[in-house]
């Protein structure tokens, strides 16, 4: 019998006789996870609740002992190294997951030692770089040094490489021009690495390259086993001095190892072969790797130069700095260094203006920038309703940022302020929910798409595949439509839907001609696309195509409309009319041949339009607004009511935003810039919300949060509100919400701003009655539930003013377990048990105008969901947003065992109501599965997944039943969540 | 006047049978008598999982004596497999009852105070009985686990945990052919059990 299973074997004897077992110890000693030992826990103190007097059980609760982790709760083990323990944890304060490194007992360590691991963990805990993982604390406890880190998701490369195989090579210049940005800050710190190999560098789902694990065991080891072992680091990627005891560390080790961790991505293997160390250690020294160039032809030989350089047996040959070896990789892939990182971005904002108003951003680069505050800072009702959205440089670094502000140019709010690199080219999607940008801060140009409060950012598509986006459209709320250069002599259109990773070529040149296309419109019902596009992509010259549509967004047929020839050119940037009969573009005249190195003053802005549908050899155009030479101008986007045209307006005077209205030609001033601005996207904006009543593992009440779809952030709204919040519920326009309080004598409906300011009471109840709120039926009046006096539900409304009346007729409704409102406000759908001890239930739904009831689903089974521990009454039947259809969780035997719970959909019969086939949406074997709340799109469902530990996680999910892969948890799984609902945070319309 | 709980049960839930033998022939009194039987592990089954707010909404011997209200009128219908089927029966009622009570306060008592902070405590001999309490999430999982066994492995884990039988009656109700057999498969059910509640299942 393996050893393991004899110690669980003695175990469940121990448990059965009831003795005492130091179950903490036996995880620490690495006999048993920390997950078992709190299994086997449950079952031992279970046995006692039963076999011994049960008093115990009143004791009062707050007295329970501080743990050795106190403030963590263990998850697992995620590592182990030779003098340290790492654990997945979650910090129950925060409620966040974190890595927590636990040095062994075991090790002996000096005062000397321990002083100086803290100041170390203190150094590395000031570092905040996308790169390097974050350190969140250090702390003693007695004996006990831990760290906590920020826990990273992801796969190592040493993960990567063995289940695909070797990196391009441009892939592993994007990793290695991360890690010298890391490298580069750690030892501007004082720090060096000392172990920087494959299993230290994680890529997460998101391509981020994070360095992991500073050595800091190795730094701080005892001096005797430092003698013993003569070394620090991993031989493979250690370099030559490392073998040699008693020399001095200095931070080019870590430059000889990233020399090699490029060797081996590449190339699969490392550069030295041996059978064992003392051959390893002799070749190091040697300097006798295998030529790169033998593993794998065909690289470039920047980057085969780049690596031997490296890893050069003398330290003194080696790139100076982590910084010079970034510059030396980064041409490999035709990626700018940090120094070449500026020049780029003046290029996008060199697309972004015609070529002498860029001489003038660079004239006014550098100006001091405008305070502007950040989004945290504002209630979140300023972010919603019709803005104005576009990129500008706020700081003295010269970055870009989202900015956004009102149409009359007030209430400027940054937008991204705390994400570092730049962003700019701004587009609100069609439902104002989101927006897509594009920014440099993983290292090169990408798309981003982020929540229109700024949170949920997230970059789509891979970032080194296509070359380099610079300008984008929505197509709908799912798709992306972007100019692109995927090298310097050519621009193509690209579209990528935001749920995929690859981008697909929509087209490169219109009407086989060798035009690039550079900016675009979509006609507002999607059926055209006018493209701008420029012989070449630096010709002054461009031409106008007109794309016709598919209905899957396709072009079907590219042609002509227009041609300035050589003496004058449209600009970019062409806009439709909010009908469609129209559009609009800027028309640049020169004086003779344009060119691109004529100043300013020698060119006119006019901004011309023509009607659709454009009839053959038609080319007049009319202008609408003539403005002076030395003026350039550029057409952002048509204002949300089609009568005005957002523009830019760049003269000796500066950068700004104008509005020209269409059919007064008046030009009006909006905003004067301080410094460069690029993109201008006049939308409705609209912010998507759950709210959640829930009690976070450290808490003794609940509370209501709120939070955005794609974000674990979420901000606590009523902390300073005593007693349990409950059904968090948001009103139609998602600027309030209703939620119950519960202060130990009463039940009470409050009701409050979306930012959580504004609270008052409504009306409160006698303890026993109990409530929950089931949904607002307008801007003024709620529906909630409560027991009865005969014990059944009831259903009453609630107005605003605290005039409570009957919600239906008499106001009975049928005695049922389960009550979840349709959002007409007319139906209910519940569940009802067939007795009291069955697991089997019927799910109905019951029209209150005729009191007739439709059974959905009847099954074994149906209460399992009801999870009486852990949750109430909220989730097991959820309404999509319009009504028709539903979502329970229904378990099912596997024929060959076991049982798996599902959450299905059904689709009700427009007519008849009854429930058509169910589709599966998300199934878990084993465990349960319930669905929350439907998103206000009906895209997605927020639901309930129990997982292995017995925790509960609250996961979003796509609803058409793709896979459960790309489900992202919203909230740590020892949150108790009570309650949720999902909505839309419109303006004031 | 006995005291149940200085009584071994296995004495008095032996009668399972013969009183659900007498409830189908119409002995009214034997309704009472047997869930009289099972009221002890029943109180202690259902506090272990009221959360302390809930308690003091609602004295647990009322959530139990609820428990009984709902089951008496089953009990002329139920089939009776032995005391591990019927005492799943009634943790089961027990179990939806208890769903309906946090139904009916559900806004006021999330702030429930089980200790979950002892997640990780020692089992230490000095500590407080309240030390040794347990996290609701493992009850959680230990129900999501027993769900999924087969039939007699469930019953005979009930019945040696939570009623605390001795084998020699677990292996006549469950039809092992000793004490030895039943001792063996229950401690190998603890195994899977504690395995499967970690997610370490295979």
């Amino acid at each position: 019998m393996p050893r393991d299973a004899r110690f669980r074997e003695n175990i469940a004897r121990a448990i059965d006789e009831g003795e005492p077992l130091e179950w903490e110890k036996l995880s620490r000693a690495g006999k048993i996870t920390a997950r078992e030992a709190a299994a086997f826990r449950t079952l031992a103190l279970m046995k006692r609740i039963h076999a011994e007097d049960g008093d115990f059980l009143d004791a009062e609760p707050g007295e329970s002992v501080s743990t050795i982790e106190t403030g963590f709760e263990i998850k697992g083990e995620l590592g182990r190294g030779a003098y340290s323990t790492v654990y997945g944890a979650v910090d129950r304060l925060l409620g966040r997951e974190v890595a927590l490194k636990v040095l062994d007992r075991e090790t002996p360590l000096t005062e000397q030692d321990r002083s100086r691991f803290i100041r170390e963990a203190r150094t590395l805990a000031s570092l905040d770089h996308p790169n390097i993982v974050r350190m969140l604390s250090v702390d003693q406890d007695g004996e006990d040094l831990r760290l906590c880190l920020e826990k990273v998701e992801g796969r190592t490369l040493a993960e990567i490489v063995d289940q695909e195989g070797p990196f391009p090579v441009e892939e592993a210049v994007r990793i290695g021009v991360s890690l010298c940005r890391a490298l580069a800050l750690l030892h501007s710190k004082g720090l060096i690495h000392r172990d920087l190999k494959p299993t230290n560098v994680m890529i997460t789902d998101e391509g981020r390259v994070v360095l992991l694990d500073f050595g800091l065991a190795h730094s701080i080891g005892p001096a005797d086993l430092k003698r013993r072992r003569g070394m620090t680091g991993t031989p493979l990627v250690m370099a030559p001095e490392q073998f040699i005891p008693g020399s001095l560390m200095e931070p080019r080790v870590d430059i000889y190892a990233l020399g090699v961790l490029l060797y081996w991505m590449v190339s699969g293997d490392f550069p030295f072969e041996a059978n064992d160390y003392h051959e390893l250690r002799r070749k190091v020294l040697e300097g006798a790797p295998v030529p790169l160039e033998k593993r794998c032809a065909g690289l470039p030989a920047l980057f085969t130069d780049a690596v031997t350089r490296a890893m050069s047996v003398d330290a003194g040959g080696r790139f100076f700095s982590a910084g010079e070896f970034e510059q030396a990789l980064a041409p490999v892939a035709g990626m700018p260094s940090r120094a070449g990182r500026a020049r780029l971005l003046i290029g996008l904002a060199a697309l972004c203006l015609a070529a002498s108003a860029t001489i003038l951003v660079v004239l006014i680069f550098g100006k001091q920038a405008a305070r502007i505050p950040a989004v945290s800072d504002v209630p979140l009702t300023e972010v919603v309703g019709e803005k104005i959205i576009f990129s500008a440089v706020t700081d003295d670094l010269g970055e870009y940022d989202i900015l956004s502000m009102n149409p009359d140019g007030t209430g400027l709010i940054n937008l991204t302020s705390k994400y570092p690199g730049d962003a700019v080219s701004p587009r609100v999607s069609p439902d104002g929910t989101k927006m897509a940008f594009i920014s440099d801060s993983s290292g090169v140009p990408a798309i981003y798409i982020m929540c229109s409060d700024g949170t949920s950012r997230q970059q789509i598509g891979s970032n080194m595949d296509h070359g380099i986006p610079f300008d984008l459209k929505w197509f709908d709320d799912e798709t992306i439509y972007f100019t692109n250069n995927p090298d310097s002599d050519s621009a193509e259109i690209r579209f990528i839907k935001i749920r995929e990773k690859e981008s697909k070529l929509l087209l490169s040149e219109p009407s086989d001609s060798d035009a690039c296309p550079t900016t675009f419109a979509f006609s507002p019902d999607r059926a055209f696309m006018v493209l701008s596009a420029q012989e070449g992509t630096w010709s002054p010259t461009y031409d106008v195509y007109l794309a016709s549509l598919g209905l899957d967004g396709l072009p079907s047929e590219v042609k002509p409309l227009l041609s300035e020839g050589d003496d004058n050119h449209t600009d970019h940037h062409p806009v439709c009319s909010a009908d469609g009969s129209r559009f609009y573009w800027c028309r640049n005249m020169a004086p003779g041949p344009a060119s691109r190195d004529l100043p300013i003053t020698g060119r006119s802005f006019a901004i011309v339009s023509r009607s659709f549908p454009i009839s053959p050899g038609a080319v007049s155009f009319e202008t609408v607004y003539q403005f002076a030479p030395g003026c350039e101008v550029r057409i952002n986007d048509l204002s949300t009511d089609g009568s005005s045209l957002l523009l830019t307006k760049a003269d000796a005077e500066g950068v700004g935003f104008c509005r020209l209205d269409l059919e007064t030609r008046r030009l009006t001033p909006i905003y004067s810039a301080m410094g460069p601005i690029t993109g201008g996207d006049w939308a409705r904006v609209r912010l998507e919300k759950i709210v959640i009543a829930a009690k976070p593992f450290q808490q003794d009440e609940s509370d209501i949060f709120a939070l955005t779809p794609g974000n674990r952030s979420a901000s606590n709204l009523t902390a300073d509100l005593d007693g349990d919040m409950g059904s968090a519920t948001l009103s139609p326009d998602g600027r309030k919400i209703a939620f119950t309080r519960f202060d130990g004598r009463s039940f009470q409906i409050w009701v409050m701003s979306i930012a959580g300011e504004d609270r008052r009471k409504l009306t409160s109840f006698a303890r026993e009655s109990g409530c929950r709120l089931l949904r607002w039926l307008d801007a003024h009046s709620i529906a909630f539930s409560f027991k009865g006096s005969c014990g059944s539900e009831e259903i009453r409304v609630l107005d605003l003013d605290g005039e409570i009346r009957f919600w239906s007729e008499g106001g009975k409704v049928p005695d049922c377990f389960h009550i979840s409102m349709a959002p007409d406000g007319a139906r209910l759908a519940a569940v009802t048990a067939v007795d009291p001890s069955s697991d089997s239930a019927e799910a109905f739904v019951w029209d209150a105008a005729t009191g007739q009831s439709v059974r959905i689903d009847s099954m074994a089974n149906l209460l399992e969901i009801e999870d009486p521990i852990r949750r109430a009454d909220a989730f097991p039947l959820v309404w999509e947003p319009w009504g028709k259809a539903l979502y329970l969780t229904r378990r099912r035997s596997l024929p060959e065992g076991g049982i798996v719970n599902e959450i299905v959909r059904w689709d009700l019969d427009a007519e008849s109501g009854n429930a058509e086939a169910a589709k599966v949406i998300r199934s878990h074997q084993g465990n349960a599965v319930w669905p929350c709340v439907v998103s206000p799109d009906g895209e997605s469902l927020l639901y309930c997944r129990r997982i292995h530990n017995a925790a509960v996680d609250l996961v979003v999910c796509s609803i058409d039943g793709g896979s459960s892969q790309k489900d992202f948890t919203l909230v740590p799984h020892d949150w108790f969540i009570e309650s949720a609902d999902w909505g839309i945070v419109s303006g004031l319309e | 006047m006995v005291d149940n709980r200085t009584m071994y049960p296995s004495a008095i839930l032996l009668e399972t049978a013969d009183l659900l033998d007498r409830i189908r022939a119409g002995d009214q009194e034997a309704r009472g008598d047997l869930l009289q039987r099972y009221r002890r592990q029943l109180d202690l089954f259902l506090r272990a999982r009221l959360p302390v707010a809930a308690r003091g909404l609602s004295e647990t011997q009322d959530i139990v004596q609820d428990v009984c209200i709902k089951a008496l009128p089953y009990l002329d219908r139920f089939e009776y497999r032995g005391i591990g089927s019927f005492w799943a029966y009634l943790r089961r009622i027990a179990l939806n009852h208890l769903a309906d009570v946090w139904r009916r306060f559900s806004s006021g008592v999330t702030g429930q105070r089980l200790p979950q902070e002892t997640w990780c405590a020692p089992a230490s001999p000095d500590a407080t009985p309240l030390e040794g309490l347990l996290d609701r999430e493992q009850f959680e999982a230990f129900e999501a686990v027993i769900g999924n066994l087969p039939e007699r492995r469930r019953y005979s884990l009930l019945m040696r945990i939570e009623l605390g039988l001795e084998y020699g009656i677990i292996a006549k109700e469950c039809e092992y052919p000793s004490p030895d057999a039943a001792r063996m498969d229950v401690r190998r059910t603890m195994e899977i059990v504690g395995r499967e509640m970690a997610g370490d299942a295979a």
